[in-house]
């Protein structure tokens, strides 16, 4: 494997990178959107630890949270941006290359 | 924590998601509530023509019933389950909507799937060629195929065994060719939905949740 494969792989996205925020990411961009109980039962995260990745992928901007209402049950609809795409493809050829 | 992360850098991350939101989407039962019922409404409409004398007028409407009801049912079934799940699921099941998808490769397969089972039926039910009884084997295999491929759990590949073997047993039976498929399918309807119906009220005395609380735990990197 050459070196600069591998030297690439220190400037993948640290906020992508983390393995619960991974997993979010991947099932919101398999989908078009997703609620929180969706992925609360998908990821089996804890529902605090969903929160806060959640956070940090929207502050990244990677993912846009909308909290709305289907009648009168809360809705917490979130959905993959465009930029969250782009960084994640960018962060499965990165690591593809690398191992 | 499921295995989604650890198979990322050799799996097809897309996939996995898939297979999850396939996994969430059976976890219900309705889906199988319903295709038990199609199934159970298809085996009476082939079994009802028996009853009556060719070209009586019940004879008439039970064949356009037939004709009119299977694609109708296609088509309103799924739109129940939605329906159900959003006016009285949603908070148990969670909300999910699929990325529109391009007609892939896979779906073709389904419906050349679909489509020889109808014509292997068709063809099953109108000749009386030497093999036509082993039709019921292939619609079988052909249901079994499809249950696993859109089940992606345990009961579902148990069912698929199940439908196979009913279907070989038919096949090397004595019975009328029609009689045998009203009784295949109507035995398939009925383990679909007994086994939805079981499926659908564990998952209702499950504990709801709500998203209170949420903030009271860490990220934990």
């Amino acid at each position: 494997m050459s070196n600069k494969k591998i030297q690439r792989l220190a400037d993948i996205d640290r906020v992508i990178h983390e393995p619960a925020r991974l997993m979010i990411a991947a099932i919101l961009d398999a989908v078009e959107e997703a609620d929180f109980q969706y992925l609360h039962q998908t990821t089996g995260l804890t529902k605090g630890n969903l929160s806060v990745h959640l956070s940090k992928l929207e502050e990244a901007g990677y993912v846009a949270i909308e909290k709305t209402f289907r009648g009168k049950i809360p809705l917490t609809v979130c959905r993959m941006t465009e930029k969250g795409r782009e960084v994640l493809e960018r962060y499965r050829k990165v690591i593809k290359a690398a191992l | 924590m499921n295995d989604l992360a650890s198979n990322l850098a050799d799996s097809d991350p897309t996939k996995i998601a898939s297979r999850l939101m396939q996994k969430a989407h059976n976890r219900d039962g309705l889906p199988e509530i319903c295709a038990g019922l199609f199934l159970l409404v298809v085996a009476a409409l082939i079994y009802a023509p028996r009853m009556f004398p060719p070209r009586s007028m019940a004879f008439t409407l039970v064949t356009v019933a037939f004709a009119l009801l299977t694609p109708l049912m296609c088509i309103g079934l799924p739109w129940a389950v939605k329906w159900l799940r959003k006016r009285f699921l949603l908070a148990r099941t969670g909300y999910v909507k699929a990325r529109p998808l391009p007609l892939r490769p896979r779906f073709l397969v389904i419906l050349i799937a679909i489509l020889t089972a109808a014509v292997a039926s068709c063809l099953g039910a109108r000749a009386h060629w030497e093999h036509s009884h082993w039709t019921l084997a292939a619609g079988a295999t052909l249901w079994g195929i499809l249950t696993v491929l859109f089940g992606r759990s345990l009961r579902f590949v148990v069912s698929a065994v199940l439908a196979v073997a009913a279907g070989i047993w038919l096949a090397q039976s004595d019975l009328e060719l029609g009689l045998a498929f009203a009784i295949l399918w109507g035995g398939l309807g009925l383990i679909s939905l007994i086994s939805g119906t079981v499926v659908l009220l564990r998952f209702l005395r499950q504990p709801l949740e709500s998203e209170e609380g949420v903030n009271e735990e860490g990220a934990g990197e």
